[in-house]
C-alpha cells in the first residue's frame, strides 16, 4: 500500500485532495502544517507528498530535504498553489519538487499523475 | 460641568460605535477579497510590494515575512553586520546570499551602506540583505527602499509580523482602484501598518522626512483591519479576569442609578458601551473577543508615523 | 434640563450596550458551532458531493441535518469551495444537488435579505453554482447596483451562467474594469467556464475587453500576440492600456527596441519611466537594452545603478 502525505493549512483544500484520492488503495495522512509535517515524515517514509500552497518554500525552509532522506529519491514531491508566475514556478522545480499544479486544479488529472507516479515507482 | 461631561460622554460612545461599524464593514470587505482570491494567482496589475525590515533579527519573524504567497513581493533587511555579526552570518548562509555590487541611485541620500545581497534563485529571490552602519530606523528604511524593487513599500520594525493574507489585502485594496492614484494604505489596528508608494516617499524625501504629512487625503486609504500583529496576539486574557471589572461596572451602574447620580450613571454607561464596542471589534477582527481591551489599539505606537 | 438630557443619555447608552452584549453572546454562540458541528458537518457535507461526483449518477444524496440553521449555507460555501478551487468537475450532479435543495433560490433570496459586501459575498456563491438561466435573469438587476462589488459579483452571476454571452456582457458592463476584477475573470476562465479566445478581445475598440486580453496575453504567456501588444502600445487612445501591453511585452521577455515602444516611453512620465526600468531590471533584460532604451543622462546612470545591484563584479 502506497503511503501519501498532504500538507495544507487549509483543512478544506486538505479534504477535496484528500477525497479526490478516495479508492487508491494508500494511506492518506493529512498534516495541517510545517511542524506536522517534520514529525510524520520522521516517523514513516511517505511514497508522495502533497504541499498545498508555496509559503513554506518561500518562508526559506529546505522542505524537499525535510522530507527526503538522505541519499533517496522518495517520496515525490508535488505543490499544488495559486501561483502563476513563472519565475516562482521554476524556483520550486529547481528546488526538487517534482510536480507543480495550479489552483483551479482537475481533480481527475490529479488522480492520474499521482497513479502513474506511484505505478512507476514500485 | 455637567453639560460638558454629557458632551464628552456622547462624543465617546458615538466614536466608538462608529469604529466598530467601520470595523464590521472592513471584516465583510475582507472575507470578500479572501474569497475572491483575484490576487492570489497572479499580480494584478503587476501590483508590487516590498516589505522594508530595520531591527529585525528574529528568524522567525523574518520566515513570517519571506512566507507570503504573493508573486511580486520581496522582503529588505538592513543589518549592521558589525553590530548583529552572528545574526548577519547565520541569515546570509540560511538563503544563500550572493554578494551583488551596490551603487546609489541617487533617489534617496543613504550613507553608511557597506553591502548589498540577495537571495540566490533557488531561495526565490524574495529577500535582499543590506548591511548598513546603523544610525536610526528611518535612515535604514530609506537605505532598504533605494534597493527595492516593487512600487509600494512596506516599513516593519521588530516584533511586527504579518497577519495571514495581509499582503494579498494590500494588492486587492491597491488593485481595485485605478494604477497610481493611492499613495497611501494604512492600517491602525493591530500593530499600525503604513503601506507607501515608493514615488511619495521620493518626493517627500525620506522616511526622517514624515511622508505621510505631504500625502493628499485622496490618495489614502485606511484599512480597518489589523495587517502586522505583536507575536503574542494569540495570547488570551482569562475570561474570569474580566469578570471582576464587568461586575464592578454593573454594580457601580445600579448604586449610581438607585442613587440618583445621573453623571456617574452615564461615565458608567459610556465605560461599559466603549468596552462592549471593543469587545465586539475584537471580535470581527480576530475572531475572540475575550481580550478585546488589551489589543484593540495599542495607542503609543498608533502616533509613531505621525 | 441637564438632568434631563443626562437621564436619557444614560437609558439609550444601557440600551445599547445590552443590544451589543447581545450581539456579542450570539457570533459567540455561532463561533462555537463553526468550531464544533459546522467543523463536522462541512467535512462531512464534503465527502458526500465528492463521492456522488464520483458516482457520478444515482439518486441525489442526502445531507445530514439539513434543516438545521446554517445547515444550507454550510452546503453552498461546500459547493462553491469546491467549484471554487477546480476544473473539469461534471456539473450534472452537482446541479441536480443544487436543484434539489434550493440553493440557488435560497443564495438569491439572502442576496434579497443583504446590503453591501455580504450581498457581493451572497451572489460570488451563487456564481460559482451551477446555475440555470431564470436564476441569472433574477440576479441581472445587480449589475445596476451602486455598489461596485454587487455590481461585479452580478456581473460574474451572468458569466457563470451563460458563458457563451461573455463579450457582450464584459463589454455592456458600465464600469471599468478594476485590476483585481480581471484577475476574477482569469480565475474563471482558468476554471474553463469562459470559452473565450485572447485575439478578439485584445483587438477590440473596448476597453475592458482590451484589459481582459491583455492580462490573458500575459499570464498565459502568449508571445504569438507581439504584433497586437506593439499596436496598443503604439495607440494613444488610453494611456492606461498603452502601459498595460509594454508591461505585458516586458513580461513575455520580447525585444524592445522598437519604434512604437519608444514613443511610448517618450509620452511616459520619469516617475513611471523608472517603475518600467526597475520591472525590466527585476525581469533580467540586458543593460545594453536598457541604455538603448532610456537615453537621457540622469535616466542612465539611475538605470545602471540598477543593473548593478543585480550583479556581482568578479573583476
Amino acid at each position: 500500500m502506497h503511503r501519501i502525505l498532504i500538507v495544507s493549512e487549509e483543512e478544506f483544500l486538505c479534504d477535496v485532495i484528500r477525497l479526490s484520492l478516495a479508492g487508491m488503495r494508500a494511506d492518506v495522512r493529512c498534516a495541517p502544517g510545517v511542524a506536522a509535517m517534520e514529525r510524520l515524515s520522521r516517523r514513516m517514509l511517505f511514497d508522495l507528498v502533497i504541499v498545498v500552497g508555496t509559503s513554506l518554500f518561500f518562508s526559506g525552509r529546505d522542505v524537499v530535504r525535510i522530507l527526503r532522506p538522505p541519499g533517496l529519491r522518495k517520496p515525490l514531491v508535488y505543490v499544488v498553489a495559486w501561483q502563476q508566475a513563472e519565475q516562482s514556478v521554476l524556483s520550486l522545480l529547481e528546488c526538487g519538487v517534482d510536480q507543480y499544479l495550479t489552483f483551479p486544479v482537475s481533480l481527475q488529472r490529479l488522480r492520474m499523475k499521482v497513479a502513474n507516479d506511484l505505478n512507476r515507482q514500485l | 460641568m455637567k453639560l460638558a461631561l454629557l458632551l464628552f460622554f456622547a462624543a465617546a460612545a458615538v466614536c466608538a460605535c462608529t469604529l466598530l461599524l467601520l470595523i464590521l464593514r472592513a471584516r465583510e470587505r475582507r472575507l470578500l477579497a479572501a474569497a475572491a482570491r483575484a490576487a492570489y494567482s497572479d499580480a494584478p496589475d503587476g501590483i508590487g510590494i516590498s516589505v522594508l525590515c530595520s531591527g529585525v533579527t528574529d528568524p522567525a519573524q523574518l520566515e513570517n515575512l519571506l512566507s507570503s504567497e504573493y508573486s511580486r513581493y520581496e522582503v529588505v533587511a538592513v543589518f549592521d553586520s558589525r553590530r548583529q555579526t552572528a545574526e548577519f552570518r547565520a541569515l546570509a548562509a540560511r538563503y544563500r546570499m550572493i554578494r551583488v555590487e551596490w551603487a546609489p541611485t541617487g533617489e534617496l541620500e543613504v550613507a553608511g551602506v557597506r553591502a548589498l545581497g540577495r537571495s540566490r534563485k533557488r531561495c526565490f529571490r524574495r529577500l535582499v540583505l543590506v548591511d548598513r552602519a546603523f544610525d536610526g530606523a528611518a535612515g535604514d528604511f530609506d537605505a532598504a527602499a533605494a534597493v527595492a524593487t516593487y512600487d509600494y513599500l512596506l516599513p516593519v520594525g521588530a516584533g511586527q509580523y504579518l497577519v495571514p493574507g495581509a499582503v494579498e489585502r494590500l494588492v486587492a485594496e491597491l488593485g481595485s482602484e485605478p494604477p497610481g492614484t493611492l499613495d497611501l494604505v494604512r492600517s491602525h489596528l493591530g500593530e499600525p501598518a503604513v503601506l507607501l508608494s515608493r514615488e511619495a516617499l521620493i518626493a517627500a524625501g525620506g522616511f526622517g522626512m514624515r511622508p505621510l504629512r505631504e500625502i493628499p487625503r485622496g490618495r489614502r486609504r485606511t484599512l480597518w483591519e489589523p495587517l502586522l500583529a505583536p507575536p503574542e496576539a494569540g495570547r488570551h486574557v482569562p475570561r474570569r479576569w474580566l469578570l471582576l471589572p464587568a461586575l464592578s461596572l454593573a454594580v457601580a451602574f445600579g448604586l449610581s442609578v438607585a442613587a440618583g447620580w445621573w453623571t456617574a450613571a452615564a461615565a458608567v454607561v459610556t465605560a461599559a458601551l466603549v468596552w462592549t464596542a471593543a469587545a465586539c471589534a475584537s471580535r470581527a477582527v480576530s475572531g475572540t473577543a475575550r481580550s478585546g481591551l488589551r489589543r484593540f489599539i495599542p495607542i503609543r505606537r498608533v502616533f509613531r508615523y505621525y | 434640563m441637564t438632568e434631563r438630557l443626562l437621564i436619557a443619555y444614560t437609558l439609550l447608552t444601557a440600551l445599547a450596550t445590552a443590544a451589543l452584549l447581545g450581539a456579542l453572546c450570539a457570533s459567540e454562540l455561532q463561533a462555537r458551532r463553526r468550531c464544533g458541528r459546522d467543523a463536522v458537518l462541512g467535512s462531512r457535507y464534503l465527502r458526500i458531493l465528492m463521492l456522488y461526483l464520483l458516482s457520478g449518477e444515482g439518486p441525489v444524496p442526502r445531507f445530514p441535518m439539513i434543516r438545521r440553521a446554517g445547515a444550507r449555507r454550510l452546503l453552498a460555501e461546500t459547493v462553491a469551495g469546491l467549484t471554487g478551487v477546480t476544473y473539469g468537475l461534471d456539473t450534472a450532479p452537482l446541479r441536480r444537488v443544487v436543484s434539489a435543495y434550493g440553493l440557488d433560490r435560497w443564495l438569491l433570496g439572502r442576496v434579497r435579505r443583504t446590503f453591501g459586501c455580504r450581498r457581493a459575498r451572497n451572489l460570488m456563491l451563487l456564481a460559482r453554482m451551477p446555475l440555470d438561466g431564470a436564476v441569472a435573469a433574477r440576479a441581472a438587476r445587480y449589475v445596476r447596483s451602486r455598489n461596485r462589488r454587487v455590481r461585479f459579483q452580478a456581473l460574474m452571476v451572468q458569466l457563470a451562467a451563460d458563458p457563451s454571452a461573455a463579450l457582450r456582457l464584459m463589454a455592456e458592463y458600465p464600469a471599468p474594469f478594476s485590476a483585481c476584477e480581471v484577475g476574477e475573470i482569469l480565475i474563471l476562465l482558468r476554471r474553463g467556464m469562459l470559452p473565450i479566445a485572447y485575439g478578439p478581445l485584445v483587438e477590440s475598440p473596448c476597453r475592458n475587453l482590451r484589459i481582459v486580453g491583455l492580462s490573458i496575453v500575459r499570464q498565459f504567456g502568449i508571445e504569438e500576440a507581439e504584433p497586437q501588444l506593439l499596436r496598443i502600445v503604439a495607440g494613444d487612445e488610453v494611456p492606461e492600456l498603452g502601459r498595460e501591453a509594454l508591461y505585458t511585452l516586458c513580461a513575455l521577455r520580447r525585444p524592445l527596441t522598437r519604434r512604437r515602444v519608444s514613443r511610448r516611453l517618450a509620452v511616459m512620465s520619469s516617475a513611471e519611466r523608472k517603475a518600467l526600468m526597475r520591472y525590466m531590471a527585476a525581469e533580467g533584460y540586458s543593460p545594453g537594452l536598457l541604455r538603448r532604451l532610456f537615453d537621457a543622462r540622469r535616466e542612465r546612470s539611475y538605470c545602471e545603478s540598477l543593473v548593478q545591484s543585480y550583479k556581482r563584479s568578479l573583476a
